[in-house]
This record gives structure tokens, C-alpha cells and sequence, in this order.
């Protein structure tokens, strides 16, 4: 692999636009203007070269065996979905409403789908992504509790420990200071702890602004004592956000607001088909009752008589987070694939995906020790006791496992070690409707496996990968050296 | 129809659930979920599956509904802009290697990410001649909106000060962020005003105090001209305040102009779709961050508060190059609430595309696309102000960008014109209602999409016709 510096020569390229059209005009003084730009050139050719070379490092879903990354729901991307965006790429977000019908239509009745999947009154689509949309969430549940004159006294946020990873710094990045942001330990069962809850409720429940809670959790369980939780909130005029991250366990089949959240959000990348794109990017959708719609972000999408148009006459929204509209190209993305799936194929993707889970779980118990002992939803938690005494841990799993083609399972998260009070690790494996039966047996025969030889010689799995591009990163060195760029 | 991306068939799914005991998928879901937690009604807003034809010509029919920009006369900018992409964007970027992987946590399996980034990270740091840059943020407004939480965290103040020749998106998106903690823990936030359409360093003299934790200015500003490139940092950080300058006007300006680390800038914010990403209806964008040499102490102290993720060259056990995510006890999946933000899933693919985008255009590609840009929009601004009835707002240095005031109310000739193939401008008033915009001012730009006598033709035309009471 060559950095594109390394890859330039000057003069290579020549890239150009036609000639310039018009006279050229007097330049801006001097003192504005740039006097180097050192940019690389190359040939089109050698960059196809480097980048095709570049993309063959990468483990994707297209690629791997399989894709178990926990709390991510890696699904494949139809092919459709990928061609169909170009459609809409060279739409201007300010050119006039009326040329722009298509794209209003879209979002407006993706809206009205996807809160009819979460049970919501109204909703939007603003967010880039699901950390975005649990801040949109929180900006939303604080201005209600400041518009009821509530604002000041309900300064805390609760967080079950098995909460999605982003919820304690959203809550931090809504302004929540760090001593209010309250963490709720989970029971032995993997629930979150009601009695601890109850008692914080009860000491602390006029302060409370919202709990934060993930459902399924990020243990993968479904906590049957969902509308307990919701109600205990309410009476003590504390609100419910359901993080959405986990929703592909439940689409079709559960709605978050029949289990008295008052609002929660989607990840279109995780849940309604868009790729995740290495990291983004996503969007984000945030579904509301109606007693917390008005203070959903502006400009609202609206249909009036004639034509979709963008409303900003919301007085109590909380502004807009977003630099136009959301990620509408992502939208699009989404839009597809729920008419490919249709309402039936959701029910039959949440199925499967339970399925797949609890099918893999029982496999993999196996070879190591599962967290919780019910049933799961959609991803479990793996326990790597049994490698600690040869020196091993989870990461160490992980490694091997991406050596033999698999992308790994999310590593160390949840903190299991500190929810079971034991130095431990974990992986958490989400298989996802789209893993075949074939794949998730020969993953758990390959990792009993690595398990087994790691065991026998863990110098082995603690240098692994091997057949990939570079080996086992050092990592504290590059974290002192800190070289961000090329020069 | 049944759901035809399952990964089971139906055999395999009844003999796998009967390992486990059920009957049926139902079964096995209520023995996780409660029966009485689940509905069972028929969704009205989503009917039955339908096959790939009937969902493309079905998008077809959505996408006829729409106008696209590139056949028409376009010069609507207003922070987002139409630039030339070169079809090996889209042949490189569109394979599954870059669509379909995760966040590269694991950096052995992600290394063409990786270098990818580390070139973006460079190629921002080119631009805008600041030392470090991530790798990126959800869109312009978002990154300034970090930066100014960062600002405020390395100072250890509270107060932020905006110039007014700020996007008014990228205000809204600020007031949205700043709201609460003005609320709860005694932020400010308030605007520099602007005299003939920037900021003058004595104002913002004036405005500083030792509670200002950073002044912000855009440029090119959301009037198109330049700001803050004099002596307007001194001003600021004389005061102990960071100076933040806001790329929210068309960014390929800095190919031309002197970029926001050589006039003193300690972050820079910005957006990153002028390099090279469609305009695609507002999203998805890509947001830059990036601070100065002298933001960047020795010890490190300063680089931890920056947002976002940060990717590093390392080596692998054998000594060989290799990337990684960097500083991740920045991060939230680590931090939790002490992160320097929340955001995980950011815009990694934009950013990949972007990189591309400056691989295919080189040096000169690049410096054309913004030379163009500049001579069109200059051309089309002397011959509007030709026109009867017809002014440029400000007389000041601008890139490619301008407001005009029109002798009719700007809607309706944007509307009138937008029946000819001709998209004019924003109209200010009407697109950002309550910003105290001008009923007659129209937003203009030009880019190299707009090299075209013809097109210029035609709306001078146009603006020439409905200038009247037509």
C-alpha cells in the first residue's frame, strides 16, 4: 500500500475541465491569496490500481464468512439499494420546493413508515446517525421538561449499564453535568435491576429528566419488565428514551411506544438496509409521542393541498441538527429496502434474527461461557474465562477469528468484567437474519478451534492475524508518536 | 413473498428451531418477547413486498418528481456546492470493500480504510494549512459545533461569540447545541455584527472579554465575501479566546486563497462536501476539524480534546507500516460520558470518496476547479450589476459567492426562472425565514459547473426580464 504522496509525480494526471468559458477577471489582492498547494498527482489508472489494492485489505460484509459484530446488526445490502441514490445525487437542498416533490414525498412517507414501525406519532429524519439521534432525543425531552418550568430541578439522566455504548456521552454532550449522569447496575439475570431503580426513583424521582434504555440491551435480552420500568418513570414525571440500536430483534413485531417509551430512534445503517460505509455514513430517525412533536427539530416535512413543503413554524422545536435535512441520500437507501422487504419480510427478518442468535449461542456455549442463561434476542455475550489462564483474552479470539476470513465480534463490550464482578472479557455476536445456518456452524467449529489450539499455544493467538495485510499492531507507541498525516 | 434476503431457508429454519424446541418462529419470539408486548395488526403505511423491478420503477416514478440540478442553469450555493466528479469516484467508491465494512476498530482487517483516511486527514491539513485534522464529522455545522465545545473545554470558559456573516444553518445548529448549557450551567452565546457584510477585528476587540472561550468567523462567509483573514486572530487570542475560523462558504476557495492556518486560525471548522460529494438533496456530507501547530502542545494535552475519530500510523510486530485509530480514551465507547463527544458512526465512506475525488483531480485539477469557480462567478456578478434595477449587497472581496438585490421580491423571480431551466439563486428571505434577510436579496454562486456562456446567457436574461414587473 502506498500513501498518495508516495504515489505522485509531478505532472501525472491531467485531469481537466473544459476551458474556461468567460474572461478571465482581475484577481483579489494579494495578500488573500495561497502561494503553495502541495497536492499528489497521479493517473487515473494508478489510483484505480491503489485503491482496488486498498479495498482488498478490507474485511466487509461482502467479504466476510460471516459478520457477528454485536450491537452493529451487519446485514447485507441488496444490491438495489447501492444502484438507486444516483437518482437523487444532484438535487440542491435550497433549489425551489417545488422542483424538489420527489425527494419531499420520500422522506415524508419514509417518515410516516417509520413511525408507524416504533409506534410514534411524528418523527424525523435529521439525524446523521444513532449517536446523533439519541442527542436529538435528549435536546427534545430537555426542552419539554424546561418548557414545563421543570428544567432546572430535573437534572439527571439514568443509564442502565446495559445500555448502547454512545448513551452516557450523549447525555454528557446535552449538557447533563457528569455527577447527574447516573448509571443503574443489571440484576443477575442481565434485566436492568428494578429494585435499584425503584430506590434511585424514590430518592431521587423529582430530578429525574429521562432514562435512557436499550431494548433489547446490549446483553441481546429483551427485559419483559419494560413497562414496569416506563410506568415507574411517568409517575414520577420522568420521561423514557428506548435506544433504538437493537431494533432489527424487534421490527415488525414490537412497537417501542406500546411499551410506554416516549421516544426512541432508529439506525436506517443497522436496521433498514443502508451499509454502513466503514464507519458511516448513517442516518438516524427519532420517533415521539405527541405530547414531545413539538419540539421535534425544523424544518419539518409537511403536506399541504398541493405540494410537500418544509415547515419551520414549530416555536418549541429545539432548533435543527442538521445541515439541511438529514442524510437524505441514506434515506433513499432505506426507503428501498423497506419496499423490498415489505411489512411481512420485517416480521420474518426480526424472527430470523432471534433465531440466528439463539441457534449460534447454544453453539458457541460450547466452547465458551454464555452471560446470561435465558433465551436471547437478536446477540448474546461470550465469555472468555476459560482462556484467561493460558494468558488469552477476547481480543486474542478475535484476532484469530479475522485471520480465517470472519469479521470479529464486538470486543469487550458490554463491560462485562465489571457487570459480573470478575476480570473477564467478552465477545458480543450478533449473526443477523443474514447469516446462513452453513456460516454459523463452521464460525463455531473455527472458533471451539482457536479456543483449542490457543490453548495449547497461546504464543500462537497472541501474534495472530497472520494472512492479512500487516500483523498484531503495536499500539501504545503510535499513540505517543501521534503522526496523523503524511508529513 | 418471502423476505429473500434471510440467510435460512425454510428447512433449515424449522429444523434449527426445532433444536431448540419450538414450533415456529412465533413460538420461539414469544418466548423471549411477551405475547401481550407485541401487535399482530396489518401496517397501514407499508403494504407487501415487491420485487426489484417494481421498486425501481416505483423510485423511477418519485425521481421524475424531482428537477436534478446538473442539466440546468444552477447557481444556488448557500454552503452547499455542485462540483465536477469524475466517473472513477463512483466506480472506486461504489464496490463493496468500502460500502459494506464496519468502523475500523480492527485495524488489521481494515487497513485500505485506514491508509484511506490517514490521506484524507492529510489532504484536509493541506488545505487548510492547520497541523492536525480528524477523520471526520456528520456534516459543516456539526464540526463547528464540536469545535466550539472544544474551544470551551481547552479554555475553560464559557461565553462564544458568531460573527454575523455566519450561515444561518450553521447559527441554528450552535443555538440547538448551546441551549441547554445556557440553560443549565451558564453558557453564552452571541453575535459579532458585521459591517458591510464582515467583521471588523475592532469589533471584535470590543466584544472579547476573559470569559470568551471562542470567536468563530466564516469564510467565505455566508455572503460570499472574505472575512477574517486580516488581523483578526491577534485580536482574539490576545484575549486568551481561540479563534475558530468556519469553512462554510465554498472550500474550494482554498485552493486560491490563503488558508485559515496561515492567518492564524487555532481550529478550523468546515464542510467537506465541496470536495467532491454530490449535493444529494443535503446529506450525506462530511464534517472537517482540524487545529493549528500552536493548538498542539507538546505533551499532548490539547489533541485530547479533539472530537471525533483520529487515525494514526503505527506499526505491526514486524516492524511493517500499518494504521489504526488513535487516542480512542477520547472516545465514548471508552470514556463514556467524560469523551470529548458522542459520536460513533460518523462519515467514512464521504470521506474515502472525497480522498478519491483529490487522487483523480491532482494539484492542478483541484487549483482549476477553484480558478473557474472564482473567474465565472466574478464575470456573472459584473454582468448582473449591469443590469437595471439590479445590485451586488456588498462591494467587498468575495470567492464565487454574492448577494444581489433584486428590483422584484427574490422568490419570485427564483420561482419564475426556476419554469426555464434556470435555478437563480437562494432567495433569502424565504429559505431562512427570521435571519432578518432582505425580501429582494438573492443568494448567487458559480462553480465550475457553471462554465457555460449559454447557461449565464439565459439567466441574465431571465433576471433582465423579470427585474421588471413582469
Amino acid at each position: 500500500m502506498e500513501l498518495l504522496t508516495e504515489l505522485s509525480r509531478e505532472g501525472a494526471g491531467r485531469y481537466s475541465l473544459p476551458p474556461l468559458a468567460v474572461p478571465e477577471q482581475p484577481m483579489l489582492p494579494d495578500q488573500y491569496l495561497r502561494k503553495e498547494l502541495p497536492l499528489p498527482s497521479a493517473t487515473e489508472q494508478e489510483i484505480t490500481r491503489e485503491f482496488m489494492l486498498r479495498s482488498n485489505t478490507n474485511i466487509s460484509v461482502d467479504s466476510a464468512a460471516l459478520f457477528p459484530l454485536g450491537s452493529c446488526t451487519m446485514i447485507y445490502n441488496p444490491a438495489l439499494i447501492r444502484e438507486l441514490p444516483a437518482h437523487f445525487s444532484n438535487l440542491h437542498p435550497l433549489q425551489p420546493v417545488h422542483t424538489a416533490q420527489g425527494a419531499l414525498r420520500l422522506m415524508y412517507n419514509l417518515e410516516k413508515i417509520l413511525s408507524e414501525f416504533g409506534g410514534a406519532d411524528e418523527g424525523t429524519l435529521q439525524p446523521a446517525a444513532g449517536a446523533h439521534s439519541e442527542l436529538t432525543a435528549i435536546y427534545m425531552i430537555e426542552k419539554y421538561h424546561r418548557s414545563n418550568g421543570e428544567g432546572k430541578q430535573r437534572k439527571c439522566v439514568l443509564i442502565p449499564d446495559s445500555a448502547h455504548g454512545t448513551n452516557p456521552a450523549t447525555a454528557a454532550m446535552a449538557g447533563y453535568s457528569l455527577e447527574n449522569i447516573i448509571t443503574i447496575p443489571s440484576d443477575n439475570r442481565g434485566r436492568l435491576d428494578f429494585d435499584a431503580l425503584t430506590k434511585i426513583m424514590e430518592e431521587k424521582g423529582s430530578e429525574v429528566a429521562a432514562l435512557m434504555i436499550t431494548q433489547p440491551n446490549t446483553f441481546g435480552i429483551y427485559d419483559e419488565k419494560i413497562r414496569d420500568i416506563t410506568s415507574l418513570l411517568h409517575e414520577y414525571g420522568a420521561l423514557v428514551f428506548s435506544d433504538g440500536a437493537n431494533s432489527a430483534a424487534l421490527t415488525g413485531r414490537v412497537k417501542f411506544m406500546d411499551l410506554g417509551v416516549d421516544a426512541f430512534h432508529f439506525n436506517l445503517h443497522k436496521t433498514f438496509g443502508v451499509p454502513h460505509g466503514g464507519g458511516g455514513p448513517g442516518a438516524g430517525f427519532v420517533g415521539s409521542s405527541a405530547q414531545l412533536a413539538p419540539f421535534l427539530p425544523t424544518p419539518r416535512i409537511i403536506k399541504t393541498e398541493r405540494l410537500f413543503e418544509l415547515s419551520y413554524e414549530h416555536p418549541d422545536s429545539i432548533g435543527t441538527v442538521s445541515s439541511a435535512y438529514g442524510n437524505f441520500l441514506a434515506d433513499v437507501m432505506s426507503y428501498v429496502y423497506i419496499q423490498l422487504l415489505g411489512a411481512d419480510g420485517f416480521r420474518e427478518a426480526s424472527g430470523h434474527a432471534v433465531l440466528a442468535a439463539n441457534y449460534l449461542r447454544q453453539k458457541v456455549g460450547e466452547t465458551l461461557p454464555i452471560a446470561f442463561p435465558s433465551l436471547t434476542a437478536h446477540e448474546f455475550v461470550a465469555l472468555d474465562r476459560p482462556i484467561r489462564g493460558a494468558g488469552l483474552k477476547s481480543i486474542d479470539l478475535a484476532k484469530g477469528l479475522i485471520d480465517l476470513g470472519y469479521y470479529a465480534p464486538t470486543v469487550d463490550f458490554p463491560h462485562a468484567g465489571d457487570i459480573l464482578h470478575e476480570k473477564i472479557g467478552c465477545l458480543l455476536i450478533e449473526p443477523t437474519h443474514s447469516a446462513t445456518r452453513k456460516a454459523m456452524d463452521d464460525f463455531a467449529t473455527d472458533l471451539a478451534e482457536i479456543v483449542k489450539h490457543g490453548m495449547e499455544n497461546p504464543e500462537w493467538l497472541l501474534n495472530a492475524p497472520y494472512d492479512l495485510a500487516v500483523s498484531r499492531l503495536k499500539e501504545a507507541e503510535s499513540d505517543r508518536d501521534r503522526i496523523t498525516s503524511w508529513r | 413473498m418471502t423476505n429473500r434476503f434471510l440467510g435460512l431457508t425454510d428447512i433449515e429454519r424449522d429444523q434449527m428451531l426445532g433444536a431448540l424446541g419450538f414450533g415456529s418462529l412465533d413460538d420461539l419470539f414469544s418466548a423471549v418477547v411477551p405475547p401481550e408486548h407485541q401487535y399482530s395488526g396489518k401496517m397501514t403505511e407499508l403494504g407487501d413486498a415487491k420485487s426489484e423491478l417494481e421498486v425501481r420503477l416505483h423510485l423511477a416514478e418519485i425521481a421524475f418528481q424531482n428537477r436534478n440540478v446538473e442539466p440546468q442553469a444552477i447557481f444556488i450555493g448557500g454552503g452547499h456546492y455542485q462540483r465536477e466528479i469524475p466517473s472513477a469516484n463512483q466506480m472506486i467508491a461504489g464496490r463493496g470493500e468500502w460500502m459494506t465494512p464496519y468502523t475500523p476498530y480492527q485495524a488489521e482487517a481494515a487497513q485500505g480504510i485506514l491508509a484511506t483516511l490517514i490521506d484524507y486527514q492529510s489532504l484536509v491539513k493541506e488545505m487548510t494549512g492547520m497541523k492536525i485534522a480528524n477523520a471526520g464529522l456528520y456534516h459543516g455545522a456539526n464540526s463547528l459545533v464540536e469545535a466550539t465545545f472544544m474551544a470551551c473545554r481547552i479554555t475553560g470558559r464559557n461565553k462564544v461569540l458568531y460573527s454575523e456573516g455566519l450561515h444561518p444553518t450553521a447559527i441554528a445548529n450552535l443555538q440547538t447545541a448551546f441551549n441547554p448549557k445556557i440553560y443549565s450551567q451558564e453558557f453564552e452565546l452571541a453575535s459579532i455584527p458585521s459591517t458591510n457584510g464582515i467583521t471588523l477585528s475592532k469589533t471584535i476587540e470590543e466584544l472579547v472579554d476573559d470569559k470568551t472561550a471562542a470567536v468563530i468567523v466564516q469564510n467565505p462567509n455566508f455572503f460570499g465575501l472574505l472575512d477574517g483573514m486580516d488581523d483578526h486572530a491577534d485580536a482574539i487570542h490576545e484575549k486568551g479566546a481561540l479563534y475558530i475560523s468556519y469553512g462554510g462558504g465554498d472550500q474550494i476557495s482554498l485552493a486560491l486563497i490563503k488558508p485559515p492556518g496561515e492567518f492564524g486560525a487555532a481550529i478550523y471548522a468546515g464542510e467537506g462536501q465541496h470536495f467532491g460529494i454530490p449535493v444529494g438533496y443535503g446529506g450525506p456530507h462530511i464534517g472537517m476539524l482540524a487545529m493549528s501547530a500552536s493548538l498542539d502542545d507538546s505533551g499532548g494535552k490539547n489533541i485530547r480534546q479533539l472530537p471525533g475519530r483520529l487515525i494514526l500510523q503505527a506499526e505491526d510486530m514486524n516492524g511493517k507500516r500499518a494504521f489504526r485509530l488513535g487516542l480512542q480514551t477520547r472516545e465514548q465507547h471508552i470514556r463514556r460520558e467524560r469523551a470529548t463527544s458522542n459520536t460513533c458512526t460518523a462519515e467514512t465512506l464521504i470521506a474515502v470518496m472525497s480522498t478519491i475525488w483529490f487522487a483523480i483531480k491532482g494539484e492542478a485539477g483541484v487549483r482549476e476547479a477553484a480558478s473557474q469557480s472564482y473567474h465565472i462567478a466574478h464575470y456573472l456578478a459584473g454582468e448582473i450589476s449591469k443590469l437595471p434595477g439590479y445590485n451586488l449587497l456588498y462591494g467587498g472581496n468575495f470567492f464565487n459567492e454574492f448577494v444581489v438585490q433584486a428590483p422584484q421580491p427574490a422568490s419570485k423571480i427564483v420561482n419564475a426562472l426556476s419554469g426555464r431551466g434556470i435555478f437563480a439563486g437562494v432567495p433569502l428571505e424565504e429559505r431562512f425565514p427570521n435571519s432578518g434577510f432582505e425580501e429582494n436579496s438573492i443568494l448567487m454562486a458559480a462553480t465550475e459547473m457553471n462554465n457555460s456562456k449559454a447557461h449565464i446567457g439565459k439567466l441574465l436574461e431571465g433576471l433582465a426580464y423579470y427585474g421588471t414587473a413582469n
